[in-house]
């Protein structure tokens, strides 16, 4: 699309047609206007919280949802920029979490289980130990006696 | 075809173009496609106050299918001109229908 090559690899603001706000750096692009935006976040304006960002990392938007694609002027950008508050959700983060391996934390049961196990048969045993040790010490003591 | 053309007559020219989520930008055109995508330069949102988002950006590009109205500077439109090709369009589609 002639139209928008020239905003490519540049930072845009995306209105979609839900009227949802997307700054990223625009790195795909074609005839139905389907694009690809890098390190993007969406910006939700209210008058309660004033500006709230939410990373989202890689999208792709589909041309059907897009109304608006501009392109973002750095000084002006700047003033909302200092006005954003701290990002409330990462996307990114979010999906590092979920793909911790589940084993990890299986595995720390299992061996926690077995810890258990293998506790129990050593007090048993060193209670048997114990037991006989003073069966022979007393027995000891009143042969003496 | 027909308002493609007549688009490209426009550019240059500051046009309002109101789309279907009610928002209204004006601007200077830039340049239109096959679409009918529009591509404004120095853009001013109608209510600044209801959209705010909008505060960053100097050149848009609005997607065709999301405009509801395009409002033109009368004296840029010679309406004789384009009454006189809609005609001849019409005449050329109903030709292209019949055969």
């Amino acid at each position: 699309m002639s139209l928008l090559e020239q905003f490519f690899k540049k930072q845009v603001l995306v209105l979609t047609a839900d009227g949802r706000n997307i700054v990223g750096t625009l790195i795909g692009l074609d005839q139905t206007t389907n694009i690809i935006l890098e390190k993007c976040h969406e910006r939700i304006y209210s008058p309660d919280e004033g500006v709230t960002k939410y990373n989202l990392g890689i999208h792709l938007i589909k041309g059907d949802d897009v109304a608006v694609i501009g392109e973002i002027d750095q000084e002006l950008d700047a003033i909302v920029v200092v006005v954003m508050t701290i990002d409330k959700f990462d996307i990114e983060k979010k999906a590092a979490a979920s793909l911790d391996p589940p084993k990890q934390t299986d595995m720390t049961a299992v061996t926690v289980k077995t810890a258990i196990k293998s506790f129990n048969k050593c007090t048993l045993f060193a209670l048997i130990l114990l037991g006989t040790f003073y069966y022979l010490r007393h027995r000891f003591l009143t042969i003496i006696s | 075809m027909l308002f493609y053309s007549f688009y490209k007559t426009l550019v240059g020219k500051e046009i309002t173009v109101e789309l279907k989520n009610d928002l209204a930008i004006t601007g200077y055109l830039q340049s239109v496609d096959q679409f009918l995508n529009i591509k404004l330069r120095d853009i001013r949102v109608e209510e600044e106050q209801k959209y705010p988002y909008m505060l960053s950006v100097k050149n848009c590009f609005i997607r065709g299918s999301v405009v509801r109205y395009v409002h033109l500077p009368a004296d840029d439109v010679d309406v004789d001109t384009l009454q006189d090709h809609a005609r001849l369009e019409a005449r050329e589609q109903k030709k292209a229908q019949q055969q």
